[in-house]
């Protein structure tokens, strides 16, 4: 009995110092939050967040609800993983959620056109006109002319 | 905000505990059963209030009002309930465990410190992906937007084609528990679901412990919350918003409640109460049914064959509970799956593919050695207290336990070699996430194969005063804490090259823009610059301070000519080469709480290597220093 319980706590004693070497690591390799600075990125995600703040409210002002199309520089058949068109999407569906936006906005009278690298001239998709430029490549478009 | 926050898990935590209480005995809970009941209700009250809020959210537009009536109503007829229990006859005292508390104190102490480390290390990853990694928001943060912004419609949107990459038929008591939280808050706050995931990390931890504790010594409780606490990828993962935790602190739940069931005095109960986790098991992830089903299977068949059907009958019934909004789920709204979609019974074949059979063996060896991000796989150490006399047998419904974890794996196995998606890639995206599922509940099965003695390490000598000694052991923890979030205090962020603390004024040099990543080694520290590049000097407190210096050493790949400059003023100039100079700029005074120290260099930057998309290196400053 004794054997079993003697052996038993240093064994255990040798887990908890293995234990203790993985805590320490972690708390060696987890940094803190980058300080502030105009070179810091933040995630992807958040980003895409405060580039829809402004045509989420306006969305929201204008009443829109339920599906809306969605354009990206390349036609959904067209979107390829190194171009990352598909996780753009994404995000923008999540950024704007609960409205659904559609990559195929035939169907739709509203759009929302999410083009960062459009610079100051955006060529707007044949039938789509403006209704809002948001900055940052973000428009909100309508079918037809204004 | 956080207030909010803390009122609905509040609200969700004593509903849960009471819960846990009404079922756990036949009477009031004693003090002693409350460290279990406690954690069990975090987790068990999270899936009710769930629950309620799913429910209020198909019928009201603003369903909070709805929800909160529900979660008063439960809490108050919970309350009822006990209140009418007789209360806990007074316990047999146990003689003080005298015997091996130093090293008791001692790994207890350890696991107070890592403790202070995880809740710092998931706050950290909270901060670094607030909306979570990828499943985080592109499946439970997103439902649970749809469920907590688009009324009583929510379902109808999220069922829209166009949506099944975010596989809405997945279940919601994680998006529907943040929701809610939502619904407090009044806004879709990423605190709120931080918090919930964070939520169930620590509810399972304190689970894992609490249960073990009432099996096994304190010793070994402890030990097997220090290898949780350990795996860094349990840590992490605790706030980072998918449902991978909630899944294995239900799981944990279930078998917990199982071996606890033939200690207490009310096994129907204890029963009754892990037939209600299962259930919530599946109504957190597709894989809860899978376990909910193995775990049915293991406990019934058990308790038929032993001529207990009151025993299954009580289990089956809480599993009843907490599966019927999974089933009105599944039935009513949600789109069939992506593994079940095209039918079963023409992919049957891949369970003779050799070829599947060897890229799973292969993939699970990969990911079963580093799952847990682990410094040292802790594998191979936790099978040393098990060899010889250390080692006991399960008994009775331990062995439904243990049976329903392999069954579980075994399962998982199954569905990936019927998987219809590309097979590597859905064993590459989620293996070791069903690991971190089932990692809680063997750590608890590795302390109950442990032998039950009381450790008596102490040499066989009892203590004369274990009072003085475990005041002492706090008072130990206390500065242990104090000097751990010092140290995390000092830490750089990834993009900070020194911090100080002068003339009562606390300094810091950030990187800005025109710099690759910092590098380091060991204590060395240093980062290239691409060309023109930002150094940002910083002081808290008043705007004005200094003059101060700031010193570094400077290194180039070839002779180079490198300037610093603030605004238009040259503050220093010189030659930078393959050997590391020491650079001074004395003087500096900071007028407004901030500056940039601007560096420039006469010449385009070197290819480190000459291999393709090599960095263009101009030159280098190593550990700067404000003086």
């Amino acid at each position: 009995m004794r054997l079993s319980f003697n052996w038993r706590t240093g064994a255990l004693l040798v887990v908890v110092a293995v234990a203790s070497a993985n805590v320490l690591r972690m708390a060696q390799v987890a940094p803190p939050p980058p300080a502030d600075s105009p070179a810091v990125v933040p995630d992807p995600v958040s980003r895409q967040e405060h580039r829809f703040d402004a045509l989420r409210s306006n969305l929201r002002s204008r009443g829109l609800k339920g599906a809306l199309g969605y354009v990206s520089s390349r036609s959904r058949s067209r979107w390829t993983e190194e171009s990352h068109e598909g996780e753009i999407y994404y995000r923008t569906q999540f950024a704007l959620a609960p409205l659904v936006l559609d990559p195929e906005p035939a169907n739709y009278d509203w759009a929302v056109a999410n083009l960062p690298s459009a610079g100051a001239t955006i060529q707007t998709p044949a039938g789509w006109s403006i209704a809002q430029d948001f900055g940052d490549g973000v428009f909100l478009l309508h079918k037809g002319t204004r | 905000m956080i207030l909010s926050v803390v009122i609905a898990l509040g609200f969700a935590w004593l509903l849960g505990t009471l819960a846990a209480s009404a079922c756990w005995s036949r009477q009031r809970p004693a003090p002693a059963d409350l460290l279990l009941l406690v954690p069990l209700g975090l987790g068990l009250g999270l899936g009710l209030t769930s629950i309620f809020f799913f429910a209020a959210s198909l019928i009201a537009n603003e369903p909070r009002g709805l929800a909160a009536g529900m979660d008063g109503l439960a809490i108050a007829g919970l309350s009822w309930c006990l209140w009418r229990k007789p209360p806990a006859a007074a316990a047999k005292p146990r003689p003080p465990a005298r015997t091996g508390l130093l090293v008791t104190a001692l790994v207890g102490s350890i696991l107070g410190q890592a403790a202070v480390v995880a809740v710092v290390v998931s706050a950290r990853a909270y901060e670094a992906e607030p909306l979570g990694s990828w499943d985080g928001w592109a499946i439970w943060n997103m439902h649970a937007r749809f469920l907590f912004h688009a009324g009583p419609h929510w379902a109808d949107a999220l069922r829209q084609p166009t949506l099944n990459w975010t596989h809405p038929d997945y279940p919601l008591l994680v998006p529907a528990s943040v929701a809610r939280a939502w619904a407090w808050v009044g806004r879709d706050a990423p605190l709120a679901s931080g918090l919930v995931s964070g939520a169930f990390g620590a509810a399972t931890a304190g689970l894992l412990m609490a249960a073990t504790a009432r099996l096994r010594p304190a010793l070994v409780a402890f030990t097997g919350g220090l290898v949780l606490l350990g795996t860094p990828f349990f840590v992490t993962f605790a706030s980072n918003e998918h449902a991978d935790i909630p899944l294995g602190f239900f799981i944990l739940a279930t078998l917990t409640l199982l071996a606890l069931s033939q200690r207490g005095g009310h096994p129907a109960g204890a029963l009754a109460l892990a037939g209600l986790t299962a259930g919530l098991a599946a109504w957190t992830k597709n894989e809860g049914l899978l376990f909910a089903m193995v775990v049915s299977f293991a406990l019934v068949a058990r308790e038929l064959v032993r001529g207990s059907p009151r025993l299954a009958g009580a289990f089956l019934g809480g599993l009843l509970a907490g599966l019927l909004p999974v089933i009105y789920f599944k039935v009513m709204l949600a789109p069939p799956g992506d593994l079940v979609s095209g039918g079963i019974t023409a992919r049957l074949g891949q369970l003779l593919d050799a070829s599947r059979h060897r890229l799973i063996l292969a993939s699970l060896w990969r990911d079963a050695m580093r799952f847990g991000e682990w410094c040292f796989a802790p594998f191979l150490v936790m099978l040393l207290p098990l060899a010889g006399p250390g080692w006991r047998r399960f008994v009775g419904r331990e062995w439904s336990a243990a049976a329903a974890v392999a069954l579980t794996a075994a399962g998982y196995y199954t569905v990936y070699l019927l998987t219809p998606l590309d097979l590597k890639w859905h064993v590459d995206n989620s293996m070791v996430r069903l690991l971190i599922q089932l990692w809680p509940a063997t750590i608890f099965l590795w302390c109950l194969a442990l032998s039950a003695e009381e450790s008596s390490a102490s040499s066989g000598r009892t203590l004369r005063r274990p009072g003085v000694v475990l005041a002492g052991f706090v008072l130990l923890n206390l500065a242990g804490t104090g000097v751990l979030l010092s140290l995390f205090a000092r830490q750089l962020a990834p993009n900070e090259m020194a911090r100080a603390r002068t003339g009562g004024r606390e300094f810091s040099a950030v990187l800005g823009e025109g710099w690759f990543a910092r590098e380091g080694r060991g204590s060395d520290l240093w980062v290239w610059s691409r060309g023109e590049s930002r150094l940002l000097l910083r002081a808290d407190g008043s705007p004005a301070a200094g003059p101060f210096t700031v010193a570094f050493g400077l290194r180039s790949l070839d002779a180079r000519q490198v300037t610093a400059k603030i605004g238009d003023r040259i503050v220093w100039s010189g030659v930078a080469g393959p050997m590391l100079s020491q650079v001074r700029i004395p003087g500096l005074q900071l007028s407004s709480g901030d500056m940039t120290l601007v560096f420039t260099t006469d010449r385009p930057g070197v290819p480190e290597s000459g291999a393709t998309g090599a960095r263009a290196l101009t030159f280098a400053l190593y550990h700067p220093r404000i003086e």
